[in-house]
Parts: structure tokens; sequence; C-alpha cells
């Protein structure tokens, strides 16, 4: 058990009318980089706050370092909390900010020069340490609400959108930065977020949330290639999705009759004849081809072209129900009005719950 | 046409009714008393010569100074808990109690410091209720009845800032303290308390400056047996054996006394930049 830095166990909690939080159970592992993923009010944030110890469940247990956890006050839990608004103290400079922990617990003076500087060396903030708060940027004020939190070496550090407040530039910046922390520390990361990319880019796994619930937890590759519900292939990243029934089975393949078109599909679980099934397909995944190629390929009519620099996205009509988004990269020099074959590996194709 | 007009009304007033009048104060100060109590215009610092040696710690400046401080010690002592805990009500509970707050200045003041003469009376319940505890105060016409008037009178005064102040606060400012290791008390005067200094500082000019020349009160309250700056100022303009010019010196004194606390507040002010 004392490999989970952070363990949650059917975890819930209601605030008057709505479950913020439903019967939640999530495994950290000590020195990883967790993600927990979702749209706003899916309950990510609170589940942080009951890990923090800012509120406290109304069911479930919670272990932290393998030891119960569920009624100790915020003091005294070995986590650190990096606030989306930073709540940096502003009556404190810099200096006095980040030895704040460290007073508190009594450390001798000497002691707390030489670990704040080095916290403030950790997040490159040497000699802004006499600066107050409302005289740093947005990106230095995160540095100083990261070294804070840092300083006092929690075992887990939980990151509430921290990066929400600032342009996409300095987000960028700041995730190699906070990967690089996370890899010299060797400590345990629980990341809140509703960036997906951000999710997928930082986090070694993460936990989709939606509605109170985790509905899917995996790397970013599980998460991505294999999405469990249609709400997580639709929320990380994009995705068709095609509603079909089953009309042939051979082992781990299948084919699935969507409208007029049929397809292969390769499954982990097996299907049944007739049985109905929802497929997801990501636009990226998808080649265009000439037309009427047969062999398994679709054929239809562009209907919408958007051309974004790096890719061109298409909406392709393929029978009178069914339209497909195909993601291609670069211009390829095919207009409105044109028909294209559309060609697509069946282990792409992805079978899913349709909760 | 300027804007700047748009500030005339306002100076012209601020000169008549202010400027002219106080070079007028100023110049009876420096003024002596006919023996048939007239003004006798001249030019001598007489009058603030026997100021001076009303500066004592049991004279009138001496007693305004220690009450006033004390006034404002109590008002602070009871003010921040009760701002305090409105500041963190529900927003309809926030302006209910605001409204209480707010609710004795529907009555006049003077009427509230009579009902507080027929409160403290030796025959009023709450000296019969001390007396049942063995305590036998006399609060009508000591400083103990001046204060307990003043600290009535003027705590709103020191409620209402400190309330604007602590409303504004981030409380997960404490979240953050907390989740550092700091106990309840700790986060309190290390973030909390700091943080609403300016609201204190509001409160303790708004308390300490009128209480230093208030006169209805401790009049009322103190019976004449308590003497207090503004007490003495009131009568030496409208008592029985008027000294316009030793009235104007005194409110001259007073207004320097204040000054020295305004110019203290501004400082603290300067120090607090940090704030908004």
């Amino acid at each position: 058990m004392d490999e989970f830095s952070v363990e949650l166990r059917e975890i819930s909690k209601r605030f008057g009318q709505t479950t913020a939080v439903d019967r939640v159970t999530l495994q950290i592992y000590r020195g990883e980089f967790f993600s927990l993923l979702g749209p706003s009010g899916c309950g990510k944030t609170t589940t942080l706050r009951l890990l923090a110890g800012f509120e406290s469940p109304d069911s479930g247990e919670l272990f932290i370092n393998g030891s119960p956890a569920t009624h100790t006050p915020p003091q005294e839990r070995d986590v650190n909390l990096v606030f989306q608004n930073y709540a940096l103290f502003p009556h404190l400079t810099v200096e006095q900010n980040v030895a704040f922990g460290l007073e508190i617990r009594k450390l001798p003076k000497a002691t707390i020069r030489e670990r704040v500087g080095k916290a403030l060396e950790l997040v490159r903030l040497s000699g802004l340490g006499a600066r107050f708060p409302h005289q740093l940027s947005g990106g230095q004020q995160q540095r100083v609400a990261l070294a804070r939190a840092l300083v006092t070496e929690p075992s887990v550090l939980l990151l509430d959108e921290p990066l929400g407040a600032l342009d996409l530039k300095l987000r960028q910046e700041m995730q190699l930065e906070l990967k690089r922390l996370q890899r010299e520390l060797n400590i345990t990361f629980l990341y809140v977020t509703h960036d997906q990319e951000e999710a997928l880019r930082l986090s070694d796994r993460l936990a989709v949330m939606h509605q109170g619930r985790v509905l899917q937890v995996g790397t970013p590759q599980e998460i991505y290639e294999r999405p469990a519900t249609r709400f997580v292939a639709d929320f990380i990243g994009e995705s068709n999705f095609f509603e079909g029934r089953v009309v042939h089975t051979a082992g781990t393949r299948a084919v699935v009759q969507i409208g007029p078109l049929q397809t292969n599909v390769f499954t982990d679980s097996p299907l049944q004849v007739n049985q109905r099934v929802t497929l997801a397909l990501r636009p990226e995944r998808i080649q265009l081809c000439p037309p009427d190629e047969g062999n398994g390929t679709w054929t239809g009519l562009v209907e919408e072209l958007l051309y974004a620099g790096k890719e061109t996205r298409y909406r392709v009509r393929v029978s009178p129900e069914i339209t497909v988004t195909v993601s291609s990269p670069g211009a390829n020099g095919i207009a409105v009005g044109e028909r294209v074959g559309l060609r697509w590996d069946p282990h792409s194709l992805r079978p899913i719950r349709s909760a | 046409m300027n804007v700047r007009v748009l500030l005339w009304p306002g100076l012209a007033w601020l000169l008549l009714f202010f400027a002219l009048p106080l070079g007028i104060i100023l110049l009876i100060s420096v003024a002596h008393r006919a023996p048939d109590g007239q003004i006798l215009w001249g030019f001598s610092l007489d009058n603030y010569l026997r100021v001076l040696h009303l500066l004592s710690w049991t004279g009138p400046v001496g007693n305004s100074l220690l009450l006033a401080a004390l006034t404002t010690a109590l008002c602070l002592l009871l003010g921040y808990p009760v701002a305090y805990f409105m500041a963190r009500r529900s927003s309809n509970v926030k302006n209910l109690l605001l409204f209480l707050v707010i609710l004795p200045f529907f009555t006049n003041f003077l009427v509230r410091i009579y009902a507080w003469f027929i409160l403290l009376r030796p025959e009023g319940w709450i000296a019969w209720a001390l007396r049942a505890l063995g305590l036998d105060l006399a609060m009508l016409g000591s400083p103990l009845g001046v204060l307990i008037g003043l600290v009535y009178g003027y705590l709103p005064f020191m409620i209402l800032p400190i309330y604007a102040t602590v409303e504004r606060l981030d409380f997960s400012l404490v979240e953050a303290a907390y989740d550092l290791g700091a106990s309840p008390w700790q986060s309190f005067w290390r973030i909390i308390f700091p943080l609403s200094r300016p609201g204190v500082i509001a409160g303790i000019v708004l308390v300490f400056i009128p209480v230093l020349g208030e006169f209805i009160t401790p009049k009322l309250l103190g019976g004449g047996k308590v003497p207090m700056l503004g007490v003495l100022i009131e009568e030496k303009f409208v008592g029985r054996v008027p000294d316009w010019p030793m009235g104007a010196a005194l409110a001259m004194t007073l207004m320097g006394l204040v000054s020295l606390v305004l110019a203290r507040y501004f400082r603290q002010f300067k120090e607090s930049r940090w704030v908004g």
C-alpha cells in the first residue's frame, strides 16, 4: 500500500443538492505526474480541495503516503497546494512568502535563508526576493507560488489549474518548467486542468472526470487511443462517432454496418452479431485517397474545408445521414464539392460505451 | 470650458466656511479677554501659555487624551471581532448585520446619551445589578460613565471601516496559510490582521479624533466632574464666565493634537502601499 502517494477510496462530496464528487477511487503512485482532467464543474477542483484538507468528504476514505488522512486538518497533511490565483500574501515580499511555511515550522533563521534561496533558484527567481508580489508578472507570481509550496518539501504537490491565467507562450514555457521541477524533485504532482493538451503533454497518467465521476484512468496514450466512453473520446481531442450494428464477427475482427456503409473493426472484447455499437474515429487517423477505390474505403463529397496552416480540416458527406470530419496535414489542392475517398487503419476505429 | 470650473464652488465654500473662520479663531486666540468678557484685540501668546499650564495628565487635556486612547482601544477590541464576524457571513446576513450597526444613527445622538444617563443612574438597574454582585461603582459623574458612553457612541465608527477592509480580503490566503502549516491564530496575526490594517487605522482615526474633542458625552454622563478639553472649550465660549480668547487657544491646541494624529495616520498609509 505504501507505493501509493495518494489513494482515494469511494470518496463522495455533496454541496446541497449537487454531488460534486461521486464515489471517486484513485491510486496515485509515488513520484508520478498525475492529472485530473475535465470540464469546469466536473469535480476536479473539489477533489483537490478534499486532498488538501479544505473540504471533508461525506463518505469514503483518503490515504496520504499510506496513512489514513480523511479527517486530518490541512496543517498536518504532507501536501501543499498551488492555488489557481496563486494566493500570494500581498503584504510580504517574495522571500517572506517563500519563508512562510518554514517560519511556521520554527526552523533556525540560517536554515530558512538557505532553503528560501535554494527554492528561488529552483524556480529561477534569484534576485527578485525583495520584491512584492504586485511588482511581479503573472509568470513570476506563478513561480513564487511554486517555490512557496515546494520549500517545505511536501511529498505531494497539488496544482489547481496553475497556468490558467497565463498567456499561451508563457503557458508552454511553464509546462516545460513544471515537468523539469517534477523530474528534479521526484515528488508526486497532482495536477488539475481543463486543458486536454496540457494534461496529455505533462502527465504520466491522468483521470478524466465528468459530473463528479472518474470516467477513465490511464496513460495519455491509452486515454487518447482507447477512450472508454463517448465523453472521453469527445473531450480528449476530437472524434467522429458512428452508430452501427455488427453484421459479422471473426475472432477479434468484426464488420459493422453504419447506414449504407460497412467497415472493419478490431476489438479487445468480442462483439456479438446484431449488437449495436458506437465507433469513434479520430479525424487525423483518416487519409484522403482517390474516390471509389473500394477495398473498405468510403467515398464522399467535400462539403466544407478549413485551412489552418499545419493542417486542413474537411467535412465529407459519405451518405445523406453521415458526415465525416477529416484532418490532414498541409493543403492537398482539394476543393469544396470535390469527390474524395476516405481510408483508415481498422485498428484506429474504437468501439466505445455510449455513456 | 475648463472642467476645473467645477472646483470653484467647493473651494469658495472651504474658503468662506473653513479657512476664514479658522483665521478668525486664530486672531481671537492671540487676543485678550477684557474684564467685561469682551475681546480686546491685540497680539500676545498669553493664552497659549495658560494652555501650557493645563497640560498635565490630570487636567482636561490629559483626561481627553487618556479617555480618547482608552475609548479607541476598547472600540478596537470590541469592534474588530464584530467586524470580522460580519464580514464572514453570507451576503444576506451581512446586510442585516450592517443595518443593525447603522440602526442607532436613526436616533438622535443626544437622545441616546440621555438614555445612557437613565441606564447609569445610581437607581438604574445596571447599578442595581452591580450592587447585587457586590460592586458599588459610581458610573454617572465618573470617568467610567463617560468611557461607557464614548465607547457606545463611537463603536460603529470602528466597526464599519474594519468591516469594509476585511470584507474585501481574499480568504484563499487563509487557506494558503493553513496549507503551509499555520494555525488559525497564526494565520490571523500573520495574514488577516496585517492586511486589515488600513481599516484598523481608519477606525482609530475616526474614533480617536472626535472623542478628543467630545463635549456632549462627558458633559451629560460626567456631570461636570470629568474635565475634558471639549467641555472646557464649550464653557469658555458659552459658559457663565465667557473667555473667547482662551477658548480659541484651546481649540487651536486641540487642532494641533489632531493634526499630529493625522500626520501619523498618513505616514502609516504610505507604508501600506501594497494595498490596492
